[in-house]
């Protein structure tokens, strides 16, 4: 019968038959079908004739269990109104609809089902136990590990982890630990501790050791050549720590100092493109050489933004001023001064808010040596302009002006939890060499949109964006913000040089 | 016993293959973009019988006890998030169905030729059938069994095991008669909240005719309870340490679920039988030979979306699903239970999430129309507020709900594939509920403020009427039909039941002999008779059939009656039932 063989088949074929089989047996159930369905017996016809109608239904077929029911008396339950039901054939034509979703969907499935059973075999292992306590995936050593993943054109796809081990020592501290390779040898190891002296203090504790086999230059200075594209092997390693103090509400104080050693090598890759090579009549001081020295970082912050994820009201305020000494023998010595002012507003809507940020950034030489290029300001993060790669340009001094507008994209279970936001920013600024450089015919331009991926109220977690300046488009996936920059740098083991 | 395939199931002319099979296959695709969907409604349907009309399924064998299995939460989300909605989305079947009929599958499987639910180990014709008494709305599963005051109160309860972890505490209880009932507190941060809609919604619930654990509200003091010895206590991030009364006193303070100086707690007893784990919503249970039928093309699964969407009970996770074997081992089959509705009525553990109801947890489409949108256009349910001055209700209106709309906070695959007729029966069913039904229920709940009561039975109501006025203007609600000394009676359930003006319907109908296959004689239907009232009249004075009721013969051994309903807007689309005439029986009814 042709209902039985559509039950059986259709049961088979549910998807789980490979490609090629499934075209076979498809060509031979539709053959199979379209004759069952044509040599399908006549329908069973009542023997009687005689008509029943004008009389009510007999006691034998209306009493049961469901007196009063809306159809009537409904019988009780015995085998006359009792059927095993099963699934209903898949119709021929249907079948031949299928036919290339079984086909193409089959290195979709095996990608899925391989994702499927990783997640099941992840389950049995427990890894997802305790989720909800902090992000990652937990570890038996009660330590929270997530993935490293950044794709860059110089870098190339760099892949790490990160280990986070929390209440390290006491409650509330942390041990931070990371390690990333990248395909071009653009490598990080580092770490931090961070722990809490009382109510007031907390120190971290950092180090680490950071390299970049093709490290941007273009020149000096707020209008170097782009087609001056040109590339060194920065290797930065450092150690120290920092103190941090509340001082009021909302308010505190730092105190970081630490040992850094900036070299500035040839490259591996791109020779052609090497920095002596291209600026062969103008190479900046201090290539190829390298820079060791301390820097004492005294800083004055400001945080009441209402909190880290979505805020919606507050800032972020800092200034701050450091000192560097050199260590290697050389007399150089400089100042550096930072201004930082975030502010945010709450728009029409939910959570529409309007992300607005200013910084400021000066070197001022105190020694009796030049600075090398490799300790110059440039846009790193959380300095950006976001349509430009971060070491586009080098100065003394750096200004720009940041707007976000945002809203949210997805809202798990509300603004204090993990979520999406989308983002149109825009970024202004430029680099300096003297004051008198500042003019708006300097300033570069930069826009772009992105998504915010937020953990919860306690903070940010990654974002992806396109900046887009003249001479650029730039993706990025980075698990840093450039509002709200994270103050726990040295925990994080983030390079310490990159922040004036 | 007879094993029957659904009435519903469809036959289509199948191009036949010819020589290459690829050429075929492009051939077969066209054809059917081209015809399918045109033709798919117009097609035939499986054959009248004059056979009682079934109302049981067979699925009570006897089998030996499947083993316990309940996947994790993590993997069964990941499927249900990412694998099988992207299944469905590619799936052309589901596609070309869609343009076809506005249904992406068939027809449910578990439901009978009068387009019924048939009574199983899933579901259980109650108020969709027959008005239920008092003691039955109010008492739900514990009616008839000695349950309806909660654990037996002889003695005081033994405590014999208690959780901390997780939004709310609970204890595991023993009474007097050796049942174990597991007790539920409400999050600190709303007292009186879930434990309150989650007995509610058990009633409703069982009403509807789910299988549902007892779920009663207990008030207790303090000395009412004994810690046992050797219970043990979960404490998040310790695990389990002896439980003592001292911590026993702790715990309950910390429940803040205290009112007019006792205790409240959703007092659940452990279903009967031996626990197999949830039933999963897609696919059957392989180990269980009488799950015959793939959950998601289970009526009364199906339809959840619309029993769930009128009561917000977002959280219809498989977990939140029992399997018990019930029987002797190897004489015992498997019952289907839903447990756990303490997520409704707008409750949400300790944070009350707006979302829930109408997106996905995860909704591809809303968060793709967020982000092109730019933010300019503010979501509906952003909106949605409590209630002033009810702090044990929660996020719950009328105004925001959307009945075509509603989502689960996972995508359930029983929902998903939700056709218009399976929508039409929910909404039948939940139409049976009358005001002062979901007042008896509601109370149920004993919320301390009477005007929390009155709120959430208006609430339930208008939930309940914007569901059934959704449904019954896609199907006409002309059900129920019976035969009498009249002829053939219906029910107009929209005039009936409020939805439509009584005054203002108007009927018609028309008659043929038809055979099995549904066709008619040449000489065909009868000419529309209008009418004002639910009756089609088939009799003269001496009871039998008028001269010009058409007249049965051995090829059209059936009678077919086509009702339509104009409420002054044209008239609707036909509902067709067939009768036997040899023996009287209403065999089949198509909408």
């Amino acid at each position: 019968m042709a209902a039985d063989f559509f039950t059986t088949t259709g049961r088979r074929f549910h998807g789980r038959c490979p490609g090629p089989v499934a075209l076979v047996l498809s060509v031979m159930l539709l053959v199979v079908g379209v004759v069952g369905a044509v040599a399908a017996p006549a329908q069973d016809l009542p023997d009687s004739t005689s008509s029943f109608w004008g009389h009510t239904p007999t006691t034998a077929d209306t009493l049961g269990t469901f007196e009063g029911s809306l159809w009537g008396p409904v019988p009780a339950r015995d085998d006359s109104v009792s059927a095993r039901y099963t699934n209903y054939s898949r119709p021929a034509w249907e079948t031949a609809v299928m036919v290339p979703y079984w086909v193409v969907g089959i290195p979709f499935r095996i990608v899925y089902l391989g994702i499927d059973q990783t997640v099941i075999g992840m389950d049995k292992l427990g890894l997802f136990g305790a989720a909800a306590a902090h992000p990652g995936l937990r570890i038996p050593t009660d330590t929270y590990l997530m993935p490293v993943v950044s794709i860059g054109d110089l870098e190339g796809f760099t892949l790490g982890l990160q280990a986070r081990h929390y209440d390290f020592l006491g409650p509330g501290n942390m041990l931070f630990l990371q390690a990333s390779r990248s395909t071009r040898k653009a490598d990080e190891l580092s770490g931090g501790s961070l722990f809490h002296m009382g109510r007031d203090w907390t120190i971290q504790v950092g180090g680490g050791t950071e390299e970049k086999n093709l490290t941007r230059y273009f020149g000096l200075g707020p209008n170097s050549d782009f087609d001056n594209l040109s590339y060194y092997h920065r290797r930065v390693t450092w150690g120290g720590f920092e103190l941090d103090k509340v001082v009021g509400r909302k308010v505190g104080l730092k105190l970081r100092t630490y040992s850094s050693k900036v070299e500035a090598l040839e490259p591996v890759y791109e020779i052609d493109q090497s920095l002596g090579r291209v600026h062969g009549d103008d190479i900046p001081f201090g290539y190829p050489g390298q820079s060791t020295g301390w820097t004492w970082r005294l800083a004055l912050y400001r945080d009441n933004a209402d909190q880290r994820g979505r805020p919606r009201s507050g800032g972020f305020q800092s200034l701050g001023v450091s000192l560097f000494n050199a260590s290697d023998g050389s007399d150089l010595q400089f100042l550096t001064y930072h201004a930082n002012l975030e502010k945010f507003f709450s728009l029409w809507h939910t959570d529409r808010t309007l992300a607005v940020r200013g910084f400021f950034n000066r070197i001022s030489n105190v020694g009796n040596a030049d600075i090398p290029f490799t300790r110059l300001v440039t846009f790193q993060r959380p300095d950006e302009l976001r349509g430009y790669h971060s070491l586009r340009f080098y100065g003394m001094g750096s200004l720009g002006f940041s707007t976000e507008y945002r809203w949210p994209v997805w809202v798990v279970r509300g603004r204090n939890d993990m979520g999406v936001d989308a983002y149109l920013f825009s970024d202004i600024g430029q680099v300096f060499e003297k004051t008198a450089e500042i003019s708006f015919d300097n300033i570069k331009v930069t826009g772009g949109a992105g998504l915010r991926l937020i953990k919860s109220n306690r903070g940010f977690a990654a974002r992806f964006e396109i900046g887009l300046s003249d001479e650029q488009t730039i993706f990025r996936l980075k698990f840093s913000q450039t509002f709200q920059y994270d103050p726990k740098g040295m925990l994080y083991g983030k390079n310490p040089t990159k922040v004036y | 016993m007879a094993r029957i395939r659904p009435r519903s199931t469809r036959r289509f002319p199948s191009p036949r293959p010819g020589r290459g099979a690829g050429q075929d296959i492009c051939f077969l695709l066209l054809l059917v973009m081209t015809t399918v969907p045109w033709s798919v409604p117009a097609l035939a349907i499986e054959p009248l019988r004059d056979e009682p009309v079934v109302w049981f399924a067979d699925d009570r064998s006897p089998i030996e006890a499947p083993e316990f299995q309940e996947p994790g939460l993590v993997p069964y989300a990941v499927d249900s998030f990412v694998g099988r909605p992207f299944s469905r989305f590619w799936n052309p079947g589901r596609f070309f169905r869609w343009v076809g009929t506005g249904d992406r599958v068939q027809e449910s499987v578990d439901i009978n030729t009068l387009d019924e639910v048939v009574n199983s180990t899933w579901f259980t014709n109650r108020i969709g059938l027959k008005p239920l008494s008092e003691a039955q709305l109010t008492e739900g599963a514990a009616h008839g069994r000695g349950f309806a005051a909660g654990p037996d109160r002889s003695a005081p309860w033994t405590i014999i095991g208690a959780k901390t972890s997780g939004v709310t505490p609970g204890f595991r209880i023993k009474d007097a008669t050796g049942d174990v009932w597991l007790f539920k507190f409400d999050p600190p941060s709303h007292p009186g909240m879930t434990i309150r809609a989650g007995v509610v919604t058990n009633l409703l619930f069982h009403a509807i005719g789910f299988n549902v654990p007892v779920d009663r509200l207990v008030m207790f003091s303090r000395e009412d309870l004994v810690v046992g010895e050797g219970a043990m206590m979960r404490l998040q991030r310790v695990g389990k340490v002896p439980m003592t009364e001292a911590n026993l006193d702790s715990v309950l303070v910390a429940t803040k679920s205290i009112f007019n100086g006792q205790y409240h707690a959703l007092a659940s007893r452990y279903l009967d039988g031996i626990p197999l784990g949830p039933f999963d919503d897609q696919g059957t249970r392989e180990d269980d030979p009488n799950d015959t039928v793939r959950h998601q093309d289970r009526r009364e699964l199906r339809a959840l979306k619309v029993f769930a969407a009128w009561v917000n009970h977002f959280d219809t996770k498989m977990h939140n699903s029992l399997d018990m074997y019930l029987g002797e081992p190897g004489a015992g089959h498997v019952r289907h239970h839903l447990i756990d509705f303490a997520s409704t009525l707008g409750a949400f553990g300790d944070a009350l999430v707006k979302r829930f109801g109408y997106e996905y947890g995860f909704d591809v489409f809303p968060i793709t129309g967020r982000a092109l949108t730019l933010g300019f256009v503010e979501d509906t349910w952003v909106s949605l507020e409590r209630p002033a001055g009810l702090d044990e209700v929660g996020l719950f209106d009328v105004d925001t709900f959307d009945p075509g709309g509603w989502k689960p906070d996972l995508p359930h695959s029983g929902m998903a594939n939700l056709t218009t007729r399976d929508g039409y029966w929910a909404a039948k069913v939940l139409s049976a509920f009358t005001d002062e039904d979901l007042r008896l229920i509601v109370r149920q709940g004993h919320y301390q403020n009477p005007a929390a009561v009155d709120f959430l039975v208006e609430t339930l109501a208008g939930r309940r009427d914007k569901i059934v006025r959704y449904w019954f203007d896609r199907v006409p609600p002309l059900d129920f039909f019976t035969l009498t000394e009249k002829g053939i009676e219906f029910h107009d359930l929209a005039a009936e039941r409020g939805y439509a003006s009584v005054e203002e319907s108007r009927y018609r109908f028309r008659l043929a002999a038809v055979g099995s296959n549904r066709n008619g004689r040449d000489d065909g239907w009868t000419s529309w008779h209008e009418t004002p009232v639910s009756l089609v009249p088939l009799f003269d004075g001496s009871g039998r059939l008028a001269d010009d009721i058409p007249q049965g013969d051995a090829d059209h051994p059936f009678l077919a009656v086509e009702v339509q309903v104009n409420r002054g807007s044209g008239w609707s689309r036909s509902t067709v039932l067939y009768g036997a005439y040899a023996s009287g029986r209403l065999v089949a009814l198509d909408r």
